[in-house]
């Protein structure tokens, strides 16, 4: 009997009746006998001292039973961490959970209430008083650099915490004399990451050990962290992220909430919870982006790329996160994309401002860089008149050239951007829309047809740790799993990686059941959970399947092998001898010889009679630390409609042809697709966090950050090339990211593309119609 | 953020200057301001706003920072905080009074911050309301100044002649649920003295006015925003609407495979 195989199977998510209908352990809803609620009272002020700060008042509310400021906790909360100091001078002030003598951005923690319910809490928080003495705010990253600017970090004497720099090939040479020389600044608007489910935590302290529940995406990083800050001894906490709704990087910090809550629950000796409303969460979960890109290009006149010249202002916000330095610099190897070129030069300064903190969300620094070139290499067309897919067929690796080792010093496995565009082309229709477009402008017709194309690459699979160690991160990027098959023949496998949405139940299922021929319903997939899974660095940058289900398949083979020799013994035959097909073992030429993978495990769960030396149970470790990342890339085309009368823009067609490698399940790595590109075209068209001139975030609710649902966007058409990566022997690459990476330049291309003859080169994101108008109004006054 | 507004009052200069020098008068031009106490160009006091779901009520204190009687300037500078909450609020408003011969053409420039929930309600809704509540301030300044034509000299004098009706004086500054206390008795007392003058039987314009300005109301700032606030609401109806429409399209659909 064979059956057909799993990987490659649309299996619908064996996690998403849970997750759905909402009936499943969200932090939120977890219960503890006793448990109090905390309430965060936090600064009003982007940037103000703290003259005074009195709690005692509200310790006389209705059900409170604690409050406590930053003195209560002065002596053990320590500093927040930022595990990348990516240069050696990097100024790096301390973050402290709860601010004591001065706030940096609104929505700082300042205070707590600990009281019987959330809304005693809550209302507890109106009677502690907090004098403020307002301090100038420090907004604008340029003003911020220029000399006797205020400072955020006054101790500092500089609002630069670092300058980076990256050169590659011999920059001098590709720039002299260069026929073709274009530059441009983009600006990477602030985003909020907007995960359904708020950021929640429970604490409970039993003895002096701690078990944390937390909507983190990081239990293992989290554990170790609070464990360095806390001084609690490690393995006296445990971190549970129970299912987790979504993150998109925003979950992935160590957050002054979470150490709070674990320094008043050691204090109080009582559980603690604590749920963010959305509105706290838009001011205090990192941002997003946030950056200004001086981006110029250098070429000959048949459109080669002779340089690349990147300098990049990123916005640190107040404080550094826990990778948000890096961020940038994940963007700095992928400037060049896809296209070969003779030199590179990035250069990225850090910068603080008085407003909430960045760090990694969805793309983190290769979204910045793929739209910066993307946009760039259309205006190369225009500037060649030459077709923008051309000008890039005409830099792009050709794919009998891999593995190729690109101006930024990667190495490219696998790829073919020919085959990606070629089929998206088709999907499109591109020619039938160029002609139709140049129709529409020949007639005038007010709304005018765009079209945008994103040629992206990503470096996904985050990431080999010898590569992270060069750059200075204070983490590794290895992943682990282990497979048992327990006594019954059913299979539990246990990952490292911590799954909020992605699918980890489903797809590390498909991958075990074919790797050990048992029924998918068979393979139960435990993770995030640092007392069932005791070693594993989480989920974060397209990792979970290209490092994680490789760590399953490592381990699935040491099972293997171990059931193999244990068969041969029950057998009597010699190892050499045994097959292993369809979940069954058997004896090479004995036709009637067959011994379930099920019979093994429960003969070595006895261990009546095991071979010699061999442990009982059928389990075991793996671990994988990848050589190289893994390339995801395709080709993505956009048509919009922009009504130039009104500046509306609608997304017309949308085709995305992406070559992720291998794929394990086709249904999720569309929704990874979908979503992503919700995200991507958001930041093109509708999401902003904005900051008043006083640093008030005034995006804090869902009316007024645009975060687009179904009727906001257009119907997709996905497809995929297949071109397995070579990196890792599942051949996958990753998709977590793909959608968001791509999507953005596609979109703000098609609206460009549509306002050119107007002599509209840019328009800012996000394309908001106001923004759309105002650009057709000013071309249209410069003109006339 | 920085709000001009102008108008033009029917009254020479001198007139429209004494009372812009009356803070009894010139603060219950405030939208939602209670007056809690005066002394001398300081007084302390509240302010109600309603956004929305959100009643919020400073409690602050303000007062006349200069006056220059040769150029007609006033600036006044207010701070406040909030009640329930941790936000702040400042104003430094001048006002300018220019002598156009019967008329007065007033001037008034306003530096205003917020800080806290209001501040985050929305992009630009702040200033828009903001402009709305200098507007209306304006407005009632106008009133004032107009109703001030009889003369200064005939304005409500200090003097504590007859004990001010309560329901008018003792503003009933409650925001709806959450019962807030009077104003002091020795604020109370000091303010009852300084207005006594508009006692029953007599029609003083300061009479007119708090009868016809209910001054502790909370303004509602959505309600002044108005269309700015409609067309936030818009989108959230043309979701349900769109809703709506997909579940019958789907029922159809479904009701035709049958």
């Amino acid at each position: 009997m064979t059956t057909a195989p799993e990987i490659g199977s649309s299996r619908k998510r064996s996690e998403d009746a849970r997750l759905i209908t909402g009936k499943t352990q969200w932090t939120d809803n977890i219960q503890l006998p006793g448990m109090c609620y905390v309430a965060f009272l936090r600064s009003p002020h982007a940037h103000a001292r703290i003259t005074n700060i009195d709690v005692s008042p509200a310790k006389g509310r209705t059900g409170v039973i604690a409050a406590f400021a930053g003195q209560d906790f002065a002596d053990e909360q320590g500093a927040l961490p930022c595990a990348w100091p990516v240069t050696e001078d990097m100024v790096h002030p301390d973050y402290l959970p709860l601010a004591i003598n001065e706030v940096r951005f609104v929505g700082e923690p300042v205070a707590i209430v600990v009281a019987r319910d959330r809304y005693a809490a809550a209302d507890a928080l109106e009677a502690i008083e907090v004098d403020y003495e307002p301090l100038p705010p420090v907004l604008d990253m340029e003003e911020a650099l220029k000399e006797g600017a205020d400072l955020v970090h006054g101790d500092k004497g500089t609002n630069k915490t670092y300058t980076w720099v990256f050169e590659q090939g011999d920059n001098e040479a590709a720039w002299r004399d260069a026929p073709v020389v274009i530059e441009r600044r983009y600006i990477q608007q602030r985003l909020i990451p907007s995960a359904m489910e708020p950021r929640a935590v429970v604490v409970a302290p039993v003895g002096d050990e701690y078990t944390m529940w937390s909507a983190t995406q990081v239990p293992h990083i989290l554990r170790t962290v609070l464990s360095v800050i806390t001084a609690i001894p490690e393995q006296k906490i445990r971190v549970i992220a129970p299912d987790v709704g979504g993150g998109f990087g925003s979950k992935i910090g160590v957050t002054a909430e979470e150490v709070v809550l674990m320094l008043a629950a050691r204090r109080l000796g009582r559980p603690l919870k604590w749920t963010e409303s959305r509105s706290e969460g838009n001011l205090t979960v990192h941002h997003g982006r946030d950056q200004i890109q001086d981006i110029a290009i250098a070429a000959d006149r048949d459109g080669k790329l002779r340089g690349l010249r990147v300098k990049l202002l990123a916005d640190m916000g107040a404080y550094l996160r826990l990778v948000g330095p890096g961020v940038p610099l994940l963007g700095a190897f992928m400037y060049n994309a896809i296209y070969k070129m003779d030199a590179l030069s990035f250069t990225c300064s850090g910068v603080f401002t008085n407003k909430t903190p960045t760090d990694a969300y969805r793309g983190a620094g290769r979204p910045e860089a793929t739209y910066a070139i993307e946009r760039l290499m259309d205006e190369l067309a225009v500037e060649l008149n030459l077709d923008p897919i051309e000008v890039r067929r005409r830099n792009w690796i050709k794919h009998e050239e891999f593995p190729y080792t690109t101006i930024a010093g990667l190495t490219y496995d696998s790829g073919n951007y020919e085959a990606a565009t070629e089929k998206a082309l088709q999907a499109f229709e591109y020619d039938k829309l160029r002609a139709e477009q140049a129709d529409r402008r020949e007639r005038g017709d007010p709304v005018q047809l765009g079209i945008g194309i994103s040629t992206y690459t990503e470096m996904c699979g985050i990431a080999p740790s010898r590569v992270l160690g060069q750059l200075n991160f204070g983490g590794g990027g290895w992943e682990h799993a282990s497979v048992r098959m327990l006594a019954t023949g059913k299979v539990e496998a246990v990952i490292g990686t911590s799954p909020h949405g992605q699918g980890h139940d489903t797809t590390m299922a498909q991958i075990i059941a074919d790797k050990l021929g048992v029924p998918w319903e068979d393979v139960k997939v435990l993770h995030g959970d640092t007392a069932t899974s005791h070693k594993g660095l989480d989920t974060y940058g397209s990792r979970s399947l290209a490092i994680g289900g490789v760590a399953v398949v490592n381990a699935c083979d040491k099972v293997l092998e171990k059931a193999k020799r244990a068969a041969a013994h029950l057998m009597e035959a010699s190892e050499q001898d045994i097959e292993f097909a369809n979940g069954a073992f058997s004896v090479r030429g004995v036709a009637e010889s067959s011994l379930p993978i099920q019979d093994v495990a429960f003969a070595v769960n006895l261990a009546h009679n095991l071979p010699d030396g061999m442990e009982p149970s059928l389990d075991s470790d793996a671990t994988f630390d990848p050589e190289n990342f893994s390339y995801p890339h395709g080709t993505h085309l956009c048509a919009v409609d922009v009504d130039t009368e009104t500046g509306f823009v609608k997304i017309r067609k949308y085709v995305a042809v992406d070559d992720v490698g291998k794929v394990i399940n086709p249904l999720i790595v569309d929704g990874q697709v979908h979503g992503g590109l919700a995200q991507g075209i958001a930041q093109a068209l509708y999401e902003e966090g904005v900051y008043d001139a006083d640093g008030n975030l005034t995006t804090t609710t869902l009316a007024d950050y645009l975060v687009p649902s179904a009727p906001d966007l257009p119907t997709f058409h996905t497809d995929r090339t297949e071109t397995p990566a070579t990196t890792n022997p599942l051949g996958v690459k990753g998709v977590g990211e793909a959608g968001t990476i791509a999507s953005t330049p596609a979109v703000v291309g098609a609206v460009v593309d549509a306002l050119r003859p107007l002599g509209i080169n840019d328009v800012r994101m996000p394309c908001t119609p106001e923004r759309v108008w105002q650009a057709i109004k000013d071309a249209r006054g410069g003109a006339s | 953020m920085e709000l001009d507004h102008e108008f033009t009052v029917p009254v020479p200069i001198d007139h429209a200057w004494a009372v812009l020098l009356d803070v009894e008068r010139v603060a219950p031009c405030m939208p939602g301001a209670t007056l809690d106490s005066i002394d001398g160009d300081e007084f302390t006091g509240r302010l109600k706003v309603k956004l929305g779901a959100m009643t919020i009520t400073y409690k602050g204190a303000a007062r006349i920072a200069s006056k220059d009687e040769a150029s007609h300037t006033v600036t006044m500078e207010g701070t406040g905080k909030e009640s329930r909450g941790a936000g702040t609020a400042s104003a430094t408003v001048q006002a300018q009074l220019h002598d156009e011969g019967d008329t007065t053409r007033v001037t008034v420039h306003t530096k205003l911050n917020v800080t806290g929930r209001p501040a985050q309600f929305g992009r630009n809704i702040l200033s828009e309301v903001g402009g709305k509540l200098i507007g209306r301030f304006a407005d009632g300044l106008h009133e004032e100044i107009q109703r001030g034509q009889v003369g200064p000299e005939q304005a409500p004098a200090a003097g504590p002649e007859q004990p001010a009706p309560t329901s008018t004086q003792v503003s009933p500054a409650t925001d709806g649920d959450h019962p807030t206390a009077p104003r002091t008795e020795g604020a109370a007392a000091k303010t009852a003295g300084a207005a006594t003058t508009d006692g029953p039987g007599r029609t003083s314009p300061a009479h007119q006015r708090r009868e016809q300005r209910p001054t502790a109301d909370a303004i509602d700032l959505l309600e002044v925003a108005g269309p700015a606030v409609a067309k936030r609401a818009a989108p959230v109806a043309a979701g349900f609407i769109a809703v709506f429409t997909i579940w019958r399209v789907f029922r159809r659909r479904r009701g035709r495979h049958r």
